[in-house]
C-alpha cells in the first residue's frame, strides 16, 4: 500500500486549508499593493538601500510586531495571579485549606504553568505555591535550603525557627537582630508585637524603608497570609505596567500596519449616522472638527462621508489616550477595564497581522525586494496569490509542531529558573527566544526535492528555496501561533474576572439574541460576550459555546454565566444586528462630560437607550431602562420609577436564566423592565 | 460514543453546517481522549488547552499536529462551511490513522 510522503500529506492538507478559505487570495492580492507602495516609498527615500538591507528592515519590523503579540500573552498569567491574590483576600478560609491541601499535593502543583490548570482551585493552589516558594526563597535565604517540601511548610518551618532566624533575616536586612526578641516571645499578642515593630521601625529615616520593615514582620507575626496585601500592591503595579505598554505598542502598530485611520473614520461615521456626533468630537481635529461639520454629513453617500472624515479624525488624539504613560497612571482605569481594553486592541491587531504575514510571504515568493530595487514592473494575479498560499500552508503542520515544542520547552526552562525581579518592566526578559534553525533545517533535510520540483511547476516565477521559504515563513508565523493561545488566555482571563470578583465591571456576560422571555434559550454556536468596561464603547468578542461551557464548568462546575444587559440597545432596528464596534478608547475627560451631558436628557436623541446605555460606566448608576420595578420602589407623578439593575445569568446548557442571591442561584422569571414612561421599549 | 453517520448526513443534507460541526468537534475530542488514555488511562477531557497539552506529552506527531490544528480552530474565526471543511478534514485524519 502506497505511503505518502510528509510533503505530499501537508501539500494536501495545504491545499485544504486554502480551499476552506476562498476569500483569502482576494484580500491579500488586495493588500499586496499597499506593500508595494511601501516598499516603493522606501526605495524613494533612500535610493542607495540593498536588496540585504531592505530584507533586514522587514525581518526587524516583523521582529518587532511580532514581540507585541508576545507580549500580550505573558500578560494572562500575571493577571490571573491578580485574581488568585484577590479572591485569596476576601476568602481567608480557602488560603487555609488550599495550604493545607499544598502539603500533600505540592509534586504535582510544583510542575505546573498557568496554562496548565484546568479549575480555579489550581490556579489558586498554584499561585499559593510560587507565593510560599518567593516567600521562603527571600527570608531563608542563607539560611536553609529552598526544596518543594520547604516551600509549602512555610509557615510552619518560620514559627519552629523564628527567634535564629528573625535574628539572622533582621539582622542582615536591617541591623536589627534583636527584634528576635520580640517576634519570639509567646507571652506577647500580635497587636502587641506589631507595636513593637513600630518603634522599631522609627529608627529609619525613609518611609520606604520604614514600610519594608513592618511588611516584613507582619510576616513572621502573622505568616505567609500577611504577604497577600503587599502582593496584591506589587502585582496591580507590575499588571498595571505591562497592560499598558502591550496596549500602547499594539495601537502603535496598528498606525504603522495603517489601520487605525480606517477604524476611526468608520467609527465617526457610526457616530453620525446614529444621531450623536458629538461623542466623536474628542477624536477629531482641525477646523471641521465641529458639531456642526458632522451632523451635515448625515445623510450623505458612505464614500462621501469616509472622504469628508479622512481630514477630521485624529489618529495622534487616539495614540495620547492610549499612550503607556496614560494608561499606566491608576487614576486612569481600573486594571480590570485596562484588561478588557488590551483584549479589545489585541484582537484588532491579531487579524490584521495574519494579513499582513500573508502580505509579507509574498514579498519573498514574488521577489518584491529585488524587483523594487531593480525598478522592475511587478505585476501579481489573483491566481498566483492563491498558489503562494497553498505553498505557503505546507508549513503550517510542521511549523505548528516546532512552535508547540519550543513553547513547552521554555516553558519547561522557566521552571528551573529564578523568577524574574517583578518590579522589572523589561520585556526581552520576559519573551522567550529560540532559534528557527532547527525548523528550517528539519524542513529542508525532509522535503527539499520534493518542495522544488512541485513548486517549480505550480510557481515557475518564484525561486522556491525551501531554507528561505521556511525563514520567512517561521518568522511570519510565530505570532500568528501565539495568538491562539492569547485569545484563549485573553478570553478565560475576562471570563475568570466576572465570574470571580464582583463590581468590576458595570455590566459583562453573554450576549443574547433578544431579551429573555422566560424559555429556555437556543444558543448559537458562536456565542457574543459584551463587558461595559467604562470605556468609550462596549468591547464584545466571540467565542465558541462549547469552549466557554468546557471552560466555565471547569472553572466552576458549572456552565452558568452573566447576561449582557441591553445588548438591544446596540441593534440596528433595520438588520436587527448588534452595530459594530471599530474603536474602543479610554474617556477623555472631553468624552465624560459629553456622556454625562447626553444621558441627562437621552429622549432628545435618536436612539435614547443607546446614548442611556454608553453612560454606564458604573456598576453603581445603572441607566433606568435596564434596572427592574422595585415592589418596595414610591412612584408618583412627579418622580421618575426607580428601580434595581439585577445580573441575570444563564445555563449555557439547558439555557435557563437565574438571579444570585448568597451564592445561590434562583430561577428567573422576566418582569416588566423599569424606565421613564417617555421612552419605555 | 459512536459517531451517528445517519444523522451527520441528515443535518448535512439540510445545511446545518454548525450542528454539524458541533457534532464533529464532539467526536474528534473522543477520539483524541481515546488516543491520550491509552498512554495516560488518568486523562479525562476538561478543555481543549488541556486536550492539547496532553496530545503533546504523550500522541505520535501525526495526531499531535491534529490536535493543535484542532486547538488553533476552536479559536480562528471561520464560516461555518469553512470550519466543517476543516473538521472533516482533520477527522479523516484521526480515523485514518487508527
Amino acid at each position: 500500500m502506497y505511503k505518502p510522503t510528509f510533503f505530499e500529506i501537508n501539500l494536501n492538507h495545504a491545499k485544504d486549508r486554502v480551499t476552506s478559505k476562498p476569500t483569502e487570495a482576494y484580500y491579500v492580492h488586495k493588500y499586496l499593493r499597499s506593500i508595494i507602495h511601501r516598499l516603493s516609498k522606501m526605495k524613494k527615500e533612500n535610493p542607495e538601500i540593498t536588496e540585504q538591507e531592505m530584507k533586514e528592515k522587514l525581518f526587524q519590523e516583523i521582529d518587532d510586531y511580532s514581540t507585541t503579540v508576545f507580549e500580550i500573552s505573558f500578560v494572562f498569567s500575571e493577571y490571573i495571579e491578580y485574581i488568585a491574590n484577590q479572591y485569596l483576600r476576601a476568602h481567608p478560609d480557602k488560603y487555609k485549606e488550599l495550604s493545607e491541601k499544598l502539603k500533600t499535593s505540592y509534586n504535582d502543583i510544583s510542575k505546573l504553568h498557568y496554562s496548565d490548570c484546568t479549575s480555579f482551585d489550581e490556579y489558586l493552589s498554584l499561585y499559593l505555591y510560587n507565593t510560599k516558594r518567593e516567600l521562603f526563597n527571600y527570608f531563608f535565604e542563607g539560611y536553609m535550603k529552598g526544596t518543594p517540601e520547604n516551600y509549602v511548610n512555610f509557615d510552619e518551618l518560620l514559627q519552629e525557627n523564628i527567634k535564629p532566624l528573625s535574628s539572622f533575616y533582621f539582622g542582615d536586612r536591617f541591623s536589627l537582630p534583636q527584634v528576635a526578641d520580640v517576634l519570639a516571645d509567646k507571652s506577647l499578642d500580635p497587636s502587641k508585637k506589631i507595636a513593637k515593630m513600630k518603634e522599631f521601625s522609627t529608627w529609619y529615616k525613609l518611609p520606604s524603608e520604614r514600610k519594608a520593615f513592618l511588611n516584613d514582620a507582619k510576616i513572621f507575626i502573622y505568616g505567609s497570609q500577611a504577604n497577600l496585601s503587599t502582593d496584591s500592591e506589587i502585582l496591580e503595579n507590575l499588571l498595571r505596567k505591562d497592560l499598558a505598554r502591550s496596549t500602547a505598542k499594539t495601537v502603535q502598530n496598528l498606525d504603522d500596519l495603517g489601520e487605525l485611520k480606517g477604524f476611526l473614520v468608520s467609527e465617526v461615521s457610526q457616530l453620525i449616522s446614529l444621531g450623536f456626533p458629538e461623542y466623536a468630537l474628542p477624536l477629531c481635529e482641525g477646523p471641521n472638527a465641529n458639531l456642526q461639520f458632522l451632523s451635515s454629513l448625515k445623510g450623505q453617500e458612505n464614500w462621501r462621508i469616509n472622504k469628508s472624515l479622512e481630514d477630521v479624525v485624529s489618529v495622534d488624539k487616539l495614540k495620547t489616550l492610549h499612550s503607556e504613560y496614560a494608561l499606566s497612571s491608576p487614576k486612569s482605569m481600573p486594571i480590570e477595564s485596562l484588561l478588557a481594553l488590551n483584549s479589545f486592541w489585541s484582537n484588532r491587531y491579531i487579524k490584521s497581522l495574519d494579513t499582513y504575514s500573508e502580505g509579507m510571504f509574498a514579498v519573498d515568493h514574488f521577489d518584491i525586494i529585488h524587483k523594487i530595487i531593480a525598478g522592475e514592473r511587478i505585476d501579481i494575479s489573483k491566481e498566483e496569490v492563491n498558489d503562494m498560499l497553498i505553498k505557503m500552508n505546507t508549513f503550517y503542520r510542521p511549523a505548528c509542531i516546532f512552535l508547540e515544542k519550543c513553547q513547552r520547552d521554555a516553558d519547561a526552562d522557566a521552571l528551573n529558573k529564578e523568577a524574574v525581579d517583578v518590579n522589572d518592566a523589561n520585556v526581552e526578559e520576559k519573551i522567550v527566544r529560540f532559534s528557527y534553525e532547527p525548523f528550517i533545517d528539519l524542513m529542508n533535510n525532509r522535503d527539499a526535492a520534493e518542495y522544488k520540483s512541485t513548486f517549480d511547476k505550480m510557481c515557475p516565477n518564484s525561486k522556491n528555496d525551501i531554507r528561505e521559504d521556511a525563514d520567512w515563513y517561521i518568522r511570519l508565523f510565530n505570532p500568528i501561533y501565539s495568538s491562539y493561545s492569547m485569545k484563549d488566555y485573553n478570553i478565560n482571563s475576562i471570563i475568570a474576572s466576572i465570574e470571580n470578583s464582583t463590581n468590576n465591571f458595570a455590566n459583562a456576560g453573554i450576549i443574547l439574541d433578544k431579551p429573555y422571555d422566560g424559555s429556555p434559550v437556543e444558543l448559537p454556536n458562536i456565542i457574543g460576550i459584551g463587558v461595559d468596561a467604562g470605556l468609550t464603547s462596549p468591547v464584545r468578542f466571540h467565542i465558541k459555546k462549547s469552549v466557554l461551557i468546557d471552560f466555565l464548568k471547569s472553572l466552576n462546575g458549572n456552565a452558568i454565566v452573566p447576561i449582557y444587559a441591553g445588548a438591544e440597545d446596540f441593534k440596528n432596528p433595520d438588520t436587527g444586528k448588534l452595530y459594530p464596534v471599530h474603536i474602543v478608547s479610554p474617556l477623555s475627560d472631553k468624552h465624560k462630560s459629553i456622556i454625562k451631558k447626553a444621558s441627562r436628557n437621552p429622549e432628545l436623541y435618536d436612539n435614547p437607550n443607546l446614548i442611556s446605555h454608553l453612560g454606564f460606566l458604573s456598576p453603581k448608576a445603572p441607566p433606568q431602562h435596564l434596572c427592574e420595578n422595585d415592589d418596595n420602589t414610591t412612584t408618583s407623578k412627579s418622580k421618575k420609577r426607580k428601580g434595581n439593575f439585577v445580573v441575570k445569568y444563564l445555563d449555557l446548557e439547558t439555557g435557563v436564566a437565574y438571579t444570585k442571591s448568597n451564592d445561590s442561584y434562583d430561577k428567573y422569571e422576566p418582569t416588566p423592565i423599569g424606565g421613564d414612561s417617555e421612552h419605555d421599549i | 460514543m459512536t459517531f451517528n453517520k445517519k444523522i451527520f448526513e441528515l443535518n448535512f443534507k439540510s445545511q446545518n453546517y454548525s450542528y454539524c460541526a458541533e457534532m464533529l468537534r464532539s467526536e474528534i475530542i473522543n477520539i483524541l481522549t481515546e488516543k491520550i488514555k491509552l498512554k495516560n488511562p488518568q486523562f479525562a477531557y476538561k478543555t481543549v488547552r488541556d486536550l492539547k497539552n496532553n496530545a503533546t506529552k504523550y500522541l505520535s506527531e501525526k495526531d499531535q499536529g491534529v490536535c493543535i490544528e484542532f486547538y488553533n480552530l476552536n479559536f480562528d474565526e471561520l464560516s461555518s462551511e469553512s470550519e466543517l471543511y476543516t473538521l472533516l478534514n482533520l477527522y479523516n485524519e484521526l480515523i485514518l490513522s487508527e
